[in-house]
């Protein structure tokens, strides 16, 4: 882990009101690494993922990206980062429900300002590696949970985000599913140099992890290299 | 990807509750568009009527001897319609009327062509121009399709002596035809009847599917996309609905009028180039539409977008602050007050009070559309108190989701609360009209000025008695009224009993009202008896008479009462008393003109013009009420079904975990009916307090019209009970198994 970190968190806090989500934390992402964030409910890892993803603000501490501090970042210039260099996946997707699974797919590469013909190319090469390419045309209504957790996985990856943030996208999969989504996104992320940080809950996924981060009441209490 | 493109793409994406989505939205902005355009339109028209009003007025000369007079001015009506007749000397120069291309030559009549269609189908009218047709008035000379309009040639000869000396037509000085201040009201009136629905109809269709749109901008904030950028793919799903229903509209009244080149509404008539707007107007509220949608959409998404973490989360965490009560409690003390001022303030302090009372109906109207999200979330935690599934399930969505269940009724709110205040003027209008009708006594004398010199000439008008003739004795400048009559020619004019009349002597009259008693004052007495020398007449030989004689307009008191047979031959004014239901306008017109075409008689002048503006006035409110009320209706389906759509998830996942579906119909109704009730009864107080002080003002004494408002209120409240029931009924269809799957 000599190679310089590509996130860091650096004596992160977040307060909710009177609830602290997130105290004093610190960590590291280096390039292409596969970090497993688990603990239980309310132990604040999807808060983590936010501040990594410049979309939470921290009440104290910094979000530190190639040595830069992103909380001094407009908010413009967070949103532009996050979508040149983010990946986002969420457990029940978030895709625009109005598009189809190829549109979904391919607006990050046209909202920063791709070629059309040219992002429908890398989609259709994302989907079709994730095994959905047969339902690309479909609106997310449309398909099993799945096939719409491939697609919003193939979203993530489709612009070769430095970064890729998991909020428990296997959550609301079945085992076997979920498996095969899971190994889908680290396959994928792997071949495109992808980090991923993978928050779940399910101790037994961080074992496809490079190492792993356990939280409890906002704080990291078991740092564990694999 | 541009980011308006993505937004024009969302804007009907989504397959059939998209399409359905966008259809609406784009129909609230098309129906918007008419309302509007029809609403600047009428005030268009009432511009250019009055200045066509005044292209045609004559121009009289202000000192003309009566030796060049050329024409007679004759006003009299047909069925509560002006007819004017405009005699023109045929034998000397005489200016050509707009619309003609020469004058009238003698015995001819030119007509305009609504009064041609008249005359072909009611004999009435045709008696009355015995004359030969010639060509019709052109739509330059008329100032309105409708309009009755008769150009008549006749010999100098026969143009009596009250004729003018018309020196050509279009009188910049001609006033405009409705009362400025009850046009002023009036105008008030058709802004909240129809902007305030409108801008509220508007509001409810760019808020369609809030929670969806919601959810999409969340994801497009976390996928990276900066606030700017959202807000711009925001404005664009809205504007490109907007502006095509826009269009739309635009293109629907454009092709409405293209198709009529006269426009009728129940009992009115325009040209079609009067109600069209031009185009830089017609751009301009397009305009305005479009961005109005377009803000309300932003303004409603700004939390979303600012804060895309927090709205993901908790969707339901928007803060509702009490003081959206303040523009409602302040409509209600600024209509109070303005209710207190009437009492204190004289009518010349008019305009202060318009605007006091438009302020306030303004700030009620806005006041009730910000406060009912509140009013939902008291009734909300109320029904939260309940253990009954339903009415928790109910209460729930209203408390926690109470923007869009008031938004369902708030467009239909504000239209109940225009038109309750519009019943109440019009009750102020019904009672001018009721005013002006008891004015006319049992009998009427017909007044008519000619130029025939003989009484017995009108004889026929009138089997009652002979009628009056009435001259004018004195030097000029200072004439006084003579009449010639027997005791009992006057016995069936007047409404006195004249137990002092002396057939054969001269009598002096005197106004029954002491306070105006013409004969007391020495100046008068001195003229008098100048007067009455330079006729020849004896002096009165007994005490004055108190009399009056009732016209259609009013009374007329002579100076002088005369024998006939001491009467001059100079009378030109004849006074023919008819039993008041037996006064039938429309036959003494027809008689009189036939007659004598250039007589001039006083048919129900001023009476015509009071009870057409009450009645144009009447059709106003009448139209925009219903207007109103429709565009609350439309609101409120358009609403309910956009809802129904919406919510379809949430209510699938109650049948999932086993509510049965009456359970779910009837939190559905629950959930829309009690708040579209509290608001419908606020609106209809606030309607009620607004009434009353316009009321208190204009006529003190008068009832609010409380039939008409519970007729309303009753209107109201069906249509919302129907909508709930629709929602209910559509959701239930809607989450069929079969159309789950397919969509």
């Amino acid at each position: 882990m000599n190679a310089p970190s590509l996130l860091k968190a650096d004596d992160l806090s977040v307060r909710f009101g009177s609830t602290d989500a997130l105290v004093g934390l610190s960590m590291e992402i280096q390039a292409g690494e596969f970090v497993a964030v688990v603990g239980s409910s309310g132990s604040g890892k999807s808060t983590l993922l936010q501040c990594l993803a410049g979309i939470v603000r921290p009440t104290s501490g910094s979000v530190l990206v190639n040595g830069e501090r992103m909380e001094r970042w407009s908010d413009r210039a967070r949103s532009e980062w996050r979508l040149s260099n983010i990946g986002l996946v969420f457990q029940f997707g978030d895709l625009l429900p109005e598009l189809s699974l190829l549109d979904n797919v391919r607006l990050p590469l046209l909202l920063a300002g791709g070629d059309v013909h040219a992002a429908a190319g890398r989609a259709n090469d994302v989907l079709d590696r994730l095994g959905v390419l047969g339902v690309a045309d479909r609106r997310p209504g449309q398909v099993s949970g799945g096939q719409l957790q491939r697609a919003a996985v193939a979203r993530a990856l489709v612009h070769s985000p430095a970064v890729v943030l998991a909020d428990e996208p296997t959550g609301a999969l079945d085992t076997t599913t979920g498996q095969l989504v899971l190994e889908a996104l680290l396959e994928a992320a792997r071949e495109r140099g992808s980090a991923v940080v993978l928050v779940t809950h399910e101790a037994r996924l961080s074992s496809y992890c490079d190492r792993e981060i356990v939280m409890q009441d906002g704080s990291i209490v078991q740092p564990v290299a694999s | 990807m541009r980011d308006s493109a993505l937004g024009v793409r969302l804007a009907g994406a989504g397959g059939l509750s998209g399409w359905l989505r966008m259809v609406l939205m784009a129909a609230g902005s098309a129906a918007a568009v008419v309302v509007v355009f029809t609403s600047f339109g009428l005030a268009r028209v009432v511009d250019r009527q009055d200045a066509r009003a005044q292209h045609i007025a004559p121009v009289l000369a202000a000192d003309a001897g009566s030796a060049n007079v050329n024409a007679v001015l004759i006003a009299d009506g047909w069925e509560r319609r002006e007819l004017r007749r405009v005699v023109l000397a045929s034998d000397v120069d005489v200016p050509t009327p707009p619309g003609l291309s020469r004058p009238p030559s003698a015995g001819e009549v030119m007509m305009s062509p609504a009064l041609e269609r008249l005359a072909a189908t009611e004999p009435l009218i045709a008696g009355r121009f015995p004359q030969a047709r010639g060509p019709l008035i052109e739509p330059e000379g008329l100032v309105a399709p409708d309009q009755l309009l008769a150009y008549l040639g006749a010999p100098s000869s026969e143009i009596g002596p009250l004729s003018s000396v018309v020196e050509s037509f279009g009188d910049p000085s001609a006033s405009s035809r409705l009362d400025p201040r009850a046009a002023r009201t009036i105008a008030m009136l058709i802004a909240l009847l129809l902007i305030a629905p409108v801008v509220m109809f508007m509001v409810v269709c760019a808020r369609l599917s809030a929670n969806s749109r919601t959810q999409r901008l969340v994801a497009l904030r976390l996928l990276g996309l900066t606030r700017r950028r959202t807000q711009l793919v925001n404005a664009s799903e809205i504007g490109v609905t907007a502006a095509a229903g826009s269009v739309a509209g635009l293109i629907v009244w454009n092709g409405w009028l293209w198709l009529q080149p006269e426009v009728r509404l129940g009992v009115f008539a325009w040209y079609s180039s009067d109600i069209r707007l031009p185009v830089w107007q017609q751009c301009t509220i397009v305009g305005a539409l479009v961005v109005t949608s377009v803000a309300v959409a932003a303004t409603a998404s700004r939390d979303a977008i600012s804060q895309p973490s927090r709205t993901r989360r908790d969707r339901s965490s928007r803060h509702i602050s009490p003081w959206r009560l303040a523009p409602l409690t302040a409509g209600a003390v600024v209509l109070i007050v303005a209710r207190v001022r009437a009492d204190v303030t004289a009518l010349d302090d008019f305009e202060s009070w318009v605007l006091l009372f438009g302020a306030g109906l303004g700030l009620t109207a806005i006041g009730l559309v910000i406060a009912a999200p509140l009013a939902a979330v008291f009734i909300g935690r109320t029904m939260m108190r309940s253990s009954r599934p339903p009415v928790l399930l109910a209460g729930s969505r209203l408390r926690h989701d109470p923007s869009s269940t008031s938004r369902v009724v708030a467009a239909l709110a504000v239209a109940l609360f225009a038109a309750g205040v519009a019943q109440t003027v019009a009750v102020a209008l019904d009672r001018s009209a009721a005013d002006n009708q008891h004015r006319i006594p049992a009998v009427v004398n017909l007044e008519i000025i000619g130029p025939a010199t003989d009484a017995n000439t009108y004889q026929s008008l009138s089997a009652l008695a002979e009628p009056l003739a009435s001259f004018r004795i004195g030097s000029p400048g200072n004439e006084i009224d003579a009449i010639a009559a027997t005791c009992t020619q006057l016995r069936a004019a007047t409404i006195q009993p004249l137990t002092d009349c002396r057939d054969g002597n001269v009598q002096l009259a005197q106004w029954t009202e002491p306070s105006t008693n013409n004969s007391s004052d020495p100046v008068y007495d001195a003229l008098l008896a100048e007067a009455l020398a330079d006729a020849a007449l004896p002096s009165p030989t007994s005490a004055p008479l108190e009399m009056t004689i009732p016209f259609v307009d009013g009374y007329f008191t002579p100076a002088v009462i005369v024998p006939p047979q001491l009467a001059p031959a100079t009378a030109s004014r004849f006074y023919i008393p008819i039993p008041a239901d037996q006064y039938d306008t429309q036959t003494l017109t027809t008689a009189l003109a036939a007659q004598s075409p250039t007589a001039i008689w006083n048919p129900l002048i001023t009476q015509i013009d009071r009870l057409d503006t009450a009645r144009v006035y009447r059709g106003f409110i009448a139209a925009g009420t219903l207007a109103a009320l429709m565009i609350g209706a439309a609101a409120l389906t358009i609403a309910t079904i956009a809802n129904a759509i919406e919510h379809r998830s949430r209510l699938r996942a109650l049948a999932a975990i086993g509510a049965n579906p009456a359970s779910i119909r009837l939190s559905i109704v629950l959930q829309t009916a009690p708040i579209s009730l509290g608001l419908l009864v606020l609106a209809s107080v606030a309607a009620l307090v607004g009434g009353n002080a316009y009321l208190q003002f204009s006529y003190p004494g008068s009832t609010i019209p409380l039939r008409a408002l519970s007729a309303l209120l009753a209107f109201s409240v069906a249509a919302t009970t129907a909508a709930a029931l629709l929602a209910a009924t559509a959701v239930t269809h809607l989450n069929r198994n079969e159309i789950v799957r397919q969509e």
